[in-house]
């Protein structure tokens, strides 16, 4: 060190001549001794700096190593829930097999989709370390943790609400007495004006398809139709409220009338039912169920405590009185 | 007077009876009309079957006599019986009112083809025509085995196992059951028959018509009395048929409802539990109330993680399960022509998708404002760390230079030692130099750490600004002492210059004095007045001199 070697110079000379050195530099406040520590330190200092440095390499390779894993996996879930979503869709919509033949198909997805929850766990295991190691962004993949959870969520319930829409066509078909090929052709119609494709009908949708019919609707004839197919008013028309719309007619249901002819045997042939009447025929459960739902019969010839089974018949199927 | 025709001693259960029966008809008929203990028996039988029928209009007769005599029980009796409303009865008590009505009730019979054998509003009914007004197939139905072709013992056992016969035809008689473990193959007649009675009475509301002893102990007990009874039981279960067929339905529809009920309620329990879940939830999401640190901020982001992973999960659930209730329900509703389902107030449809919308978009704000919370909170921690650093270090820099600055040891310091300050100074000048950039960067970073808002950013300022004032004044102080040092040389410097004058000047004066001052007191011997004239003149010189 050049510095230093001034430093000795002078000692050198110093001695030679045998000058004797108060040791103070004039000109300066720094000694030689200072100079040398600081040096000391500075290089003391830079090995430290390079292990600090190292460290953070380290770091940020075990982040870039995390950023891969959790893409690796985003990558291939992102889109088998994609796939699966676009399949269970096509199963409802298609007119593939029977009503029972897709529902099997449906429950296989069920299950797959339940087996690969194991995949989803681990994703958020990764997410969940990147997280608390700081990292907030991923260029490895366009799917982040929030997309996934969504995309299964949605996943779940569209599998849950197909299975439950094939079991209630199940209950319609059954309770209707509909033949498959004509489920085939309901859904073919359906299809056909479901223009957005996503297996609903909007109200303009409905009404071309009953215009196709031959239906020849005026402005209230469809609101009141409306009303009967989304009573709910949710805006749409799903496949559920179509078919029973177009099989509306062919139900053998209980109908009010035979319910009031019933109470009427019950009743020996009254217009009106008594308490005692009812707690006789009926089981207790159903009786008291009849006691307090009854409103008061009124008429010339009852006693009080008559009950009036006509009008709760009525109230039983919707139909009022009023 | 009666003859006893023995036949056979065991029963048989096949129809071939019947026509023998019919044949001994008009014999007993006869025979047995005369007999006060057949008479006493018919009354019985007789007074108990019209009770059971005057039941269901709130009335009863006791004496058969004087309570058909005005022909108002006897009308009500025959409309009980046939389900039709007869003409209005008159309500006189004169007798002719009594007769009219027994006369509307005779028609009334008559009308419905039954033939009425020595009667008339004058005189009484019979028992058989009773008998025949009730229901005319129910006779061919009824598995009637007369226990008369019987040895004039009566079985208890053939009534109750007719009466099982007639049970087993009817589906579920619950009655079946606790009556028939209680028929045994004893040979208890008396038992038997009391016990079949009473079950009847108690259960079939069939009152005892019938004695049990009279039966048993009357070698040929009144058919016809018999037939009756039994007839009442037929009755009991045909019209418990129709009844209980009408029940089933009801019940069946009540079922449904019930179920349906049961559907609603559940639907409208869940919707209410979801709705109040999000109504709690939304907030803690909403909430954007900042924490000082970063580990407080990642224990939120740890939070939302649980909530996302484990809370959340089960409510998305919840809510699917709503909504397939919900079609579910509104299936069956249509299904069994029933109204469509309308949730209450609040509970819609529409109600529950706007809430779940609610909750999600404050969920996705909430995560991007923890997210860029974190990463403030990450640059703060830092930009604070290299605040204190940068400040300590500049502090510790700082430390004593003020003092020494302020030093006044330029005034007593020699030329030498004021141009050796002076370099020092220089030196020292140029390290403040190299400081500015420092207190710049402790600015600037003073100014960040303000605009993203640190939380301590006041004690920051109140450093940052001591510093930068003792930056000012170590700035002055530096300037002063190089004034004072420039000043103090230039002084020195023109001391110097005059001591060097001085030297220059006082030199060869200081040897001339002394020349002078020799010659002053030189010795001197003098001989002529002129050479102590040149001395005089001498000395003289020299005082001018010195002026």
């Amino acid at each position: 060190m050049a510095t230093l070697g001034i430093h000795n110079e002078i000692l050198k000379i110093a001695q030679t001549y045998g000058i004797k050195l108060s040791g103070i530099n004039p000109y300066t406040t720094l000694s030689p001794q200072d100079v040398s520590n600081k040096w000391d330190a500075v290089k003391h200092l830079v090995p430290l700096r390079d292990q600090m440095l190292q460290e953070e390499v380290a770091r940020q390779q075990a982040n870039e190593r995390l950023r891969r894993q959790f893409a690796a996996q985003a990558n291939i879930i992102g889109p088998w829930i994609q796939t699966k979503m676009e399949e269970i869709s096509h199963v409802s919509v298609d007119i593939a097999g029977s009503l029972e033949e897709q529902m099997n198909s449906l429950k296989q997805y069920e299950q797959n989709i339940i087996n690969y929850k194991s995949n989803i766990d681990k994703l958020e295991g990764d997410h969940q370390l990147s997280q608390e190691s700081l990292i907030f962004d991923n260029k490895h993949t366009n799917y982040s943790m929030e997309h996934v959870r969504v995309g299964w969520e949605q996943l779940l319930t569209t599998i849950a609400r197909t299975i439950n829409e094939v079991e209630n066509q199940i209950l319609t078909r059954d309770a209707k007495g509909i033949s498959q090929e004509q489920l085939n052709e309901f859904r073919a119609s359906f299809n056909h004006f479901d223009r957005k494709r996503n297996g609903m009908m909007d109200p303009d949708d409905f009404r071309a398809c009953l215009i196709s019919m031959g239906y020849d609707l005026g402005e209230v004839e469809f609101a009141r139709i409306m009303t009967l197919v989304d009573p709910n008013n949710t805006g749409v028309v799903t496949f559920q409220a179509f078919i029973d719309f177009m099989t509306r007619e062919t139900a053998e249901t209980d109908t009010a009338e035979q319910v009031m002819a019933s109470f009427k045997i019950l009743a020996s042939d009254k217009n009106y039912i008594t308490v005692e009447e009812l707690r006789r025929e009926l089981p207790p459960e159903q009786a008291e169920y009849c006691i307090s739902r009854m409103t008061r019969y009124i008429g010339a010839d009852s006693p009080s405590g008559a009950l009036d089974y006509i009008s709760f018949s009525s109230a039983l199927y919707g139909e009022s009185d009023l | 007077m009666m003859t006893m025709t023995q036949v056979e001693t065991t029963v048989h259960y096949d129809n071939g009876y019947e026509d023998e029966y019919m044949l001994q008809e008009d014999e007993w008929d006869r025979d047995m009309l005369l007999d006060p203990a057949w008479e006493q028996q018919q009354r019985k039988t007789f007074t108990a079957w019209c009770n059971s029928h005057l039941r269901k209009a709130g009335t009863q007769i006791e004496n058969i006599e004087e309570d058909f005599r005005n022909g108002l029980k006897l009308m009500l009796l025959l409309e009980v019986i046939s389900g039709e409303r007869l003409p209005k009865p008159d309500r006189g008590k004169m007798r002719f009112h009594k007769i009219a009505n027994v006369n509307k009730a005779l028609e009334f019979i008559t009308s419905k083809g039954v033939k009425l054998v020595s009667i008339g509003a004058e005189g009484g009914l019979t028992f058989r025509d009773c008998g025949r007004e009730c229901k005319d197939d129910s006779w061919n139905d009824l598995d009637y085995h007369p226990p008369l072709r019987h040895s004039g013992h009566f079985s208890g056992r053939n009534i109750c196992q007719r009466r099982s016969s007639a049970v087993v035809s009817e589906k579920d008689c619950p009655l079946q059951e606790c009556q028939c473990p209680k028929l045994p193959c004893q040979d208890d007649p008396l038992g038997n028959l009391n016990l079949a009675f009473d079950i009847a009475e108690k259960h079939l509301d069939i009152p005892k018509m019938l004695d049990a002893e009279d039966i048993i102990n009357t070698p040929k007990p009144d058919e016809r009395a018999i037939m009756t009874y039994v007839s009442c039981f037929y009755h009991a279960f045909a019209g418990a048929e129709q009844a209980e067929t009408a029940a089933n339905r009801i019940c069946k529809v009540l079922g449904v409802n019930q179920e349906n009920e049961k559907m609603m309620e559940e639907y409208e329990r869940l919707a209410s539990e979801l709705l109040e879940w999000i109504r709690r939830t939304t907030p803690w999401l909403e909430n954007r109330t900042p924490e000082k640190t970063m580990a407080e901020m990642q224990r939120k982001l740890e939070d939302f993680r649980d909530y996302r992973r484990q809370h959340k999960p089960p409510k998305v659930q919840e809510k699917c399960q709503l909504e397939i209730n919900f079609n579910t329900l509104q299936t069956k509703l249509r299904i069994s022509n029933r109204p469509a389902f309308m949730p209450s107030e609040g509970k819609m449809v529409s109600d529950i998708a706007s809430a779940w919308q609610g909750l999600e978009q404050a969920e996705k704000g909430y995560e991007e404002w923890l997210l860029t919370e974190i990463r403030r909170l990450e640059r703060l921690d830092h930009l604070a760390e290299k605040f204190r650093q940068k400040a300590t270090n500049h502090e510790n820099w700082a430390s004593g230079k003020e003092l020494i600055l302020s030093q006044k040891d330029y005034e007593t310091a020699t030329l030498i030692e004021i141009r050796a300050l002076l370099r020092k100074h220089e030196a020292f000048e140029s390290d403040l130099a190299a400081h500015q950039d420092r207190v710049e960067q402790i600015a600037a970073i003073a100014q960040e750490l303000n605009e993203l808002d640190y939380h301590d950013v006041a004690a920051v300022n109140q450093r940052c600004q001591s510093i930068c004032d003792l930056w000012d004044k170590l700035g002055t102080l530096t300037q002063k002492r190089r004034e004072s040092l420039e000043r103090t040389e230039k002084l020195l410097e023109t001391i110097d210059q005059l001591f060097l004058e001085f030297a220059k000047r006082s030199a060869p004066f200081n040897n001339w004095m002394e020349g002078a001052m020799e010659d002053l007191q030189d010795m001197f011997i003098v001989h002529t007045t002129e050479e102590v004239q040149s001395l005089i003149s001498g000395s003289r010189a020299v005082q001018s001199y010195s002026t």
